[in-house]
């Protein structure tokens, strides 16, 4: 299992060669742009929504099986699929209005499901509630590259933006809270009664890389050395974060232990962030940062 | 231009790179019942022409069967009509045909049961004299045969079949003591003993049964004459488990509450010897009164042996063994949910299964089947990872 987990790294690098000599080559094509390009960092929150296309499970309902609906998986809008990123930003422009966005991002993804079973006790009426809760945390480093539309040449000017991302797995952590009550005894608040049964490492099944599509739109001030902005994409994983091959091969761990292995599932990121943007040597040919204004690269030229 | 055509192929870069992984075999189910009393005992796992089928007692001792397809999802389950009781172990294919042994409540007679498809069991018969099945097994012409105790003349009884299943040789060995209580509890799933049976490369079968005021393992011919007698201490130790290899036997034998195992190990054709003879380390990390299981096994063309067992740690273990008795390397199964091995089996494919009880919610004991493929016992052999 091992020897398959390094064939994969070594495929991995290979990919992580070709990004970066993408990059080289265009920040050295920008080096003969008109306008400058910008470095800065950007950092915001995500929200995840997994959206399961093939259910897997441990536990198998027989005829007489408890009633059992797999996974219940929690949706975008809450604290507990709530995330964040943070990372470099650069803006590459190759027109006025059209720019290239590439980014280095590390990401943190939070998701979480409940699976719930309920057993009937033949000596008491009253059912036992079997309440699983799984908390999952998976940290990439990655690496989403977009073409950007300014849609006025202004130093005030909303934006949208697409393109790809690949990802890599930093790694991932997995907790399960659990309670077994008497249904009578179940908390009003379906928060409560949970103790932490388990905690560790949970990405032993989970893809090394990732890649997907986003796209989004948002607003910025420039000006001639910073330029500011606000913007929210949405990601749409194109990858299986699962591999099949260690869903249930990975015996020491979660689905053993817990009884729990991944669904087939993508995963779907609403992420709002603000950036920071710098204009690498702008300012100098005047020897003085306080002698730059803030203004329009037209009128910048016009000074010229 | 020039920009967004570079942009352009580094996207098509991006989309390209993905891990290039081969679906697994490997699966793990276990099987749920919505009642919180009811407790699973499996006994034996077979390799079906579509799938899995493993045979267990629910509650106290009334047989159920639970069959999978090949990625170990649900097939089917049967649970045996009232009066029908104590799945004994072994499951045995008869002209492709699953077939089990249980026992009437009431006569105790053996009946023999044919599984023909998931869901679907037929009874084919029932063994008129006999009492208390607690063996069933296949010789080496494939025929079987089944080890049974007969209360009355206190004697453990060896029936042998042909493949429809009559009777074609019956003989019994004397235990010449009063244990009724000790069948019982085996039959009740109090105290179990670890009967099992096999064939004989060179024809005759071996196995283990109450005789001569013991627990003891016996070798006899393709007559059924007793050649070789390994006596336990009375009912408190005794030979648990063997298998005949081309290097020597792999045995497992436990006395009181320690466990032994040694291969390979000479086995005498003929004689009589107390158990102990056959020697065996102590194996500490075995978990006492538990079934151990042995399978010859071919790993790209070299024979090793798999053990399976549950541990102290309340865990199954699968250990791949050279054939010098060397341990090459030993899967865990169950961290954190106990689990209890029951049998195992190697499929078609080469990988094996591993069927047990494992506890849902840490309370709630149910069969479970878990798949290692081929490629995984490789790896745990030591052997390196085949190129895709």
């Amino acid at each position: 299992m091992d020897m398959k987990r390094e064939s994969c790294i070594f495929n991995l690098d290979m990919q992580f060669k070709v990004v970066l000599m993408g990059f080289a080559v265009l920040f050295s094509l920008s080096a003969i742009a008109q306008n400058p390009v910008r470095v800065g960092v950007y950092g915001g929150i995500n929200l995840t929504n997994v959206l399961s296309t093939e259910s897997h499970s441990v536990l198998e309902p027989t005829p007489v099986g408890p009633d059992r609906e797999g996974k219940e998986y929690i949706e975008w809008f809450n604290s507990e699929q709530m995330g964040f990123q943070a990372g470099l930003m650069g803006l590459i422009p190759i027109t006025d209005q059209i720019s290239v966005v590439p980014m280095l991002l590390y990401m943190q993804h939070h998701f979480r499901y409940d699976v719930s079973q309920r057993f009937t006790d033949t000596l008491n009426p009253d059912p036992l509630v079997y309440d699983q809760r799984f908390r999952h945390q998976l940290r990439y480093l990655q690496i989403p590259v977009m073409l950007r539309w300014d849609i006025a040449p202004n130093r005030f000017s909303p934006f949208v933006q697409a393109g790809a991302y690949a990802g890599f797995l930093i790694d991932g952590q997995k907790s399960l809270d659990e309670r077994l009550l008497p249904e009578s005894q179940l908390p009003q608040d379906n928060n409560e009664g949970f103790v932490r049964a388990q905690s560790g490492p949970g990405d032993d099944a989970l893809q090394s890389f990732d890649a997907g599509m986003l796209g989004g739109l948002g607003v910025r001030w420039r000006g001639n050395i910073l330029e500011v902005g606000l913007m929210v994409n949405l990601r749409w994983e194109l990858t299986a974060p699962v591999l099949d091959s260690r869903r249930y091969a990975n015996a020491e761990g979660w689905a053993t232990s817990a009884m729990d292995v991944y669904d087939e599932f993508s995963m779907q990121h609403l992420e709002a962030g603000v950036y920071l943007l710098l204009t690498p040597g702008a300012g100098q040919s005047s020897g003085n940062w306080a002698n730059c204004s803030f203004g329009s690269n037209k009128k910048r030229r016009r000074r010229n | 231009m020039r920009r967004i055509l570079v942009l352009g192929i580094v996207l098509t870069l991006f989309g390209s790179c993905s891990d290039d992984f081969e679906e697994g075999d490997s699966f793990f189910h276990v099987f749920n019942d919505d009642i919180a009393q009811a407790k699973y005992m499996p006994e034996s796992v077979a390799i079906t022409g579509s799938g899995y089928m493993m045979l267990s007692a629910k509650g106290e001792w009334t047989p159920h069967v639970v069959w999978m397809d090949a990625s170990g999802n649900l097939d089917g389950s049967w649970e045996a009509p009232q009066g029908v009781i104590h799945p004994a172990s072994g499951i045995v294919s008869l002209g492709g045909v699953p077939h089990f042994v249980c026992m009437d409540q009431v006569t105790l007679q053996p009946i023999l049961f044919a599984a023909p498809s998931a869901g679907q069991v037929v009874e084919i018969g029932r063994l008129s004299g006999g009492q208390y099945p607690l063996c069933f097994g296949a010789g080496a012409d494939g025929n079987p045969f089944l080890v049974a105790y007969e209360r009355q003349s206190r004697r453990t009884m060896f029936y042998q079949m042909n493949a429809s299943g009559a009777i074609t040789g019956i003989k019994g060995f004397n235990n010449l003591q009063e244990i009724d209580d000790l069948v019982l509890a085996h039959i009740k799933r109090q105290k179990m003993y670890p009967f099992f049976a096999g064939a004989l490369p060179g024809g005759g079968y071996y196995f283990n049964g109450l005789v001569n005021y013991s627990y003891s393992f016996l070798l006899i011919d393709q007559e059924l004459n007793q050649q070789a007698l390994y006596q336990g201490t009375q009912y408190k130790g005794g030979v648990a488990a063997a298998l005949p290899l081309g290097e020597g036997w792999a045995v497992h034998r436990f006395l009181n509450n320690e466990m032994y195992f040694g291969y390979p190990v000479s086995v005498a054709p003929s004689g009589v010897f107390t158990a102990q003879n056959l020697g065996g380390g102590l194996r500490f990390q075995w978990m006492p009164g538990t079934p151990v299981r042995f399978k010859s096994h071919s790993l790209d063309g070299k024979s090793y042996l798999l053990v399976g067992y549950t541990g102290t740690d309340a865990q199954m273990h699968l250990s791949v063994l050279s054939s010098s008795g060397q341990e090459l390397g030993t899967f865990d199964l169950g961290q954190g949910a106990p689990a209890r091995l029951a049998d195992m089996a190697i499929d078609q494919d080469g990988g094996v299964v591993l069927c047990g009880s494992f506890s849902v919610a840490g309370q709630f004991v149910r069969p479970g089947l878990f798949k290692l493929d081929y490629n995984e016992l490789r790896l745990l052999a030591g052997l390196e990872e085949e190129e895709s």
